[in-house]
């Protein structure tokens, strides 16, 4: 696999970079009196949820690995197919969360949310068209490889999105016949 | 079971889902699911709700038979 050390350094400055964000936004809100706090049904859910994703990734893991051990196929490369494991993972983590309505804490908006989201898909969407256009393979040596990642990303924030408006409008009809 | 009896303490104080789950600290996704019959609220969740309400945990949860 050709991955480069500028390729490996600028996946961990990205790392760090997200990191940095999530602590630093954590630490203002912390400072505003604004935690992130769920209520004991949403805590409940949310650990369901933890429980499936759990799960979900022990298969797929067991399910990729027998694959690769019986047929000899390398249909991905190891970092590919571990990160699908997580997208997926993550995914169905956050559709029992939005379908139980314990995804946004008690004080977060839908429409920050939205917006955080629509943010990363766009970004994804960006890198997935300039690769296309770049002409970047998805394939080396007959594998996937990492430069399909934006794309699973893409597609993860794509269904968690349409699942969360989808939830949002549910909400708002029934909380009019209520 | 659905929980009638918290609904309509909620109406006869004039209070919506939200601003129940407002006063009680849960989201109106919580107070929805209580008077479904969906969740289960813990004793400490129960005791707020009757606090707020002001009534007594048999006025809203005690089931007769």
């Amino acid at each position: 696999m050709d991955v480069s050390v500028s390729y490996v350094l600028g996946f961990v400055v990205g790392l760090l970079i997200t990191m940095g964000f999530f602590i630093i936004s954590s630490l203002v809100r912390k400072n505003k009196g604004k935690p992130c706090e769920y209520d004991e049904r949403q805590l409940l859910a949310r650990g369901k949820a933890y429980k499936a994703a759990f799960f979900v990734l022990i298969v797929y893991l067991l399910v990729e690995g027998s694959f690769k051990l019986v047929t000899g196929v390398e249909w991905a490369d190891s970092m590919t197919s571990s990160f699908i494991g997580i997208c997926l993972s993550v995914t169905v983590f956050a559709i029992i969360c939005i379908l139980n309505d314990a995804y946004l804490s008690l004080k977060e908006k839908p429409a920050h949310c939205i917006a955080v989201f629509s943010l990363i898909a766009f970004v994804n969407l960006a890198v997935v068209l300039a690769n296309y256009f770049l002409k970047v393979s998805f394939l080396s040596e007959g594998m996937l490889n990492y430069h399909i990642i934006n794309f699973i990303i893409l597609i993860m924030f794509a269904v968690i999105m349409v699942v969360f408006i989808g939830k949002l409008l549910h909400d708002k009809k029934t909380e009019k016949m209520e | 079971m659905k929980n009638l009896k918290l609904k309509s303490a909620r109406a006869a104080m004039d209070l919506s889902q939200q601003q129940l789950a407002d006063m009680v600290g849960v989201s109106r996704q919580t107070i929805n699911a209580i008077e479904k019959g969906d969740y289960n609220p813990t004793i400490k969740l129960c005791i707020s709700i009757c606090k707020v309400l002001g009534k007594t945990l048999d006025d809203i949860f005690w089931e007769e038979d």
